[in-house]
């Protein structure tokens, strides 16, 4: 409960850092974050598009923020399962992930990957990741993209033992965020 | 016998039905068409917002997965990760808007639509973070110029 607070706090600071002081802020509105579950029973496959993800270039600060509720999938059930049994959508509506790199100024991590550290808040569970990340920069773009896996049994996420051989033990996760000066 | 031949039958019947509609609504796709259902209600963005804002569990507990349509002025129209979404602006906030990604089969219309319009669209609410946040949308009117 702590650890959440924190990671609210500095969501907090970091947008309110947007919103009132004018540093070196950037917004991604619409950051996509899609993941991918293959076992030999089936694949289930999500995609929301709605992630927001706020970076402080200054302090290298990033935070990101997303609904579990907007995330679509191909099948309605996948859907209804995901929200209702899974990641119970209803009660932890939200994924939250705030950490640190190094500054993020410059075009000098043009395709070349950085690493960010931070605490990644999703179904009550507080857990420090660290996610390798591709910077890809232009004189108007900011893009950050990447994928990682995520163990769903490090955030409490129990599968009924007959669902056992539909969900993969280790999700694949892929992020694509394009930012544009916080105005 | 005659009778317990026709409840077998019933049974099997039953359940072929039960299997059928089970694999239906399996195989249902999303999103929902929401131009077949109704609005649970009607706001302009600075509404919708405020509400999000002043209490997140309760609106969210009443309007999260529901169909609404909002009305607002068009902030921006943007084409990222090959999905439309219109951004309405309320006269009330400058930096939280209501996020609107556009059903796939209204791109005719979207291409109609310059920013300052004031349009109505509808869809699946999905909750808030720095703007509220809504999937499937289709306009439901006419825009007019501001």
């Amino acid at each position: 409960m702590k650890n959440q607070t924190i990671n609210l706090a500095l969501f907090l600071f970091i947008l309110h850092g947007s919103i009132f002081g004018q540093s070196d802020k950037i917004i991604a509105r619409q950051g996509k974050v899609s993941f991918f579950s293959y076992t030999a029973v089936e694949n289930i496959e999500a995609t929301n598009n709605q992630v927001i993800s706020i970076i402080d270039r200054e302090s290298g600060e990033i935070a990101v923020q997303m609904l579990m509720r907007a995330f679509v999938f191909k099948k309605a059930l996948m859907e209804e399962h995901f929200n209702e049994s899974y990641v119970e959508s209803d009660t932890y509506p939200k994924l939250t992930f705030s950490g640190t790199t190094n500054a993020l100024k410059g075009e000098e991590f043009n395709d070349a990957p950085i690493f960010i550290k931070g605490i990644m808040d999703f179904h009550g569970v507080q857990k420090p990741v660290e996610i390798k990340t591709m910077v890809k920069t232009s004189t108007d773009t900011f893009v950050l993209e990447g994928d990682f896996n995520v163990n769903i049994a490090d955030f409490a996420i129990t599968v009924p033992p007959l669902l056992v051989p539909n969900i993969s033990k280790e999700i694949q996760v892929m992020f694509r965020f394009e930012y544009a000066p916080y105005e | 016998m005659y009778k317990k031949t026709f409840i077998y039958k019933i049974l099997l019947a039953a359940m072929l039905v039960f299997c059928i509609l089970g694999y239906l609504k399996f195989q249902q796709h999303t999103p929902q068409d929401v131009s077949k259902i109704t609005a649970v209600n009607n706001f302009n963005a600075g509404d919708l917002i405020v509400f999000f804002q002043n209490d997140e569990p309760k609106a969210n507990s009443i309007y999260v997965n529901q169909v609404i349509s909002v009305t607002g002025v068009i902030k921006e129209i943007s084409f990222i990760n090959e999905r439309h979404t219109i951004l309405l602006e309320s006269k009330v906030f400058n930096d939280n808007f209501v996020m609107c990604d556009m059903s796939s089969s209204t791109t005719k219309t979207i291409n109609t639509f310059t920013t300052g319009d004031t349009v109505t669209l509808k869809g699946i609410c999905k909750g808030y973070l720095l703007d509220v946040i809504m999937l499937n949308c289709i306009p439901i009117n006419e825009k007019s110029n501001n």
